[in-house]
């Protein structure tokens, strides 16, 4: 495998540099041509805004294209990371009550791994009705 | 100390994008579509239990013995679903724990919005179904 990848890269190696050596003979040449024209030389600047700037412009350009989907939809879950947004409720006309009181300990069965149904539990009776807990 | 009861007026904060308050707004108009029951949504952090929040919370619901709550907890990853007297008869307790099952396995995966949006279809869909008037016994 290894092998294989050291080939790889020694056969792109050697066409680059290949490439590049018969490519480039002309710009070597000590006279020029009879009618060639050559223009003016670009200056550092340019040149570096030509062959740098512009490849790292269009880098840029796709690297936003690609997250702009993401940055759009906003905040994600992720079961990883800690949640602190906002909290959020839906098709819920709330009314005001007064708090409830907490008297179960924090996080009974927080190690629970698995949906359990909890219709029996004493507490549930009270007002009817059912339901189940379950973790992620 | 983060009531359940302290958040009823705060507008729907950084959790979800428009789109998916939109999602899960429109899974609700559906799950209530047809039947009788009313269908609620709660997200955000709770401190102490979850099963006690998300009664508490339940018991605010204007005509809660037909309404079903779905509170969901990210920070401590906790699902409850709460039901109301006369919810309780249409949707058991088996229906809720298999829509939770297919919440959780969603939220497991990081779509928090997909997961409610399809727990509330499947128990808009368990509270549409026909009744079933003979029932074998064996």
């Amino acid at each position: 495998m290894r092998s294989r990848t050291a080939h790889r890269a020694l056969v792109i190696a050697a066409t680059a540099g290949v490439t590049l050596l018969v490519t480039v003979t002309p710009a070597l040449a000590r006279e020029q041509d009879a009618g060639s024209d050559p223009g003016e030389s670009l200056s550092p600047l340019a040149t570096l805004l030509i062959f740098v700037g512009i490849p790292v412009g269009t880098f840029l350009l796709i690297v936003l294209l690609v997250s702009a989907g993401s940055i759009a939809r906003g905040t994600r879950y992720r079961p990883d990371r800690v949640w602190d947004a906002t909290a959020v409720e839906f098709g819920m006309p709330l009314q005001p009550a007064p708090a409830p009181e907490l008297t179960r300990p924090a996080g009974a069965d927080a190690s629970e791994p698995r949906a359990v149904a909890s219709g029996g539990r004493p507490e549930d009776d009270q007002s009817g009705g059912g339901g189940i807990s379950a973790r992620w | 100390m983060t009531s359940p009861v302290a958040v009823g007026s705060v507008p729907a904060g950084e959790a979800f994008s428009p789109a998916q308050q939109e999602q899960i707004n429109r899974a609700i108009e559906i799950a209530e579509r047809e039947g009788e029951l009313r269908f609620a949504v709660y997200v955000g952090a709770t401190d102490g239990d979850t099963r006690v929040a998300a009664r508490a919370l339940h018991r605010q619901i204007p005509a809660r013995s037909r309404a079903v709550l779905v509170y969901v907890d990210p920070a401590r990853r906790a699902l409850e679903i709460v039901t109301g007297t006369e919810a309780s008869r249409v949707l058991d307790d088996r229906a809720c724990t298999l829509a939770a099952l297919a919440m959780t396995s969603t939220f497991s995966a990081g779509d928090l919005s997909g997961g409610i949006a399809d727990g509330l279809r499947l128990l808009g869909e368990y509270a549409h179904r026909p009744r079933v008037l003979h029932r074998d016994t064996l």
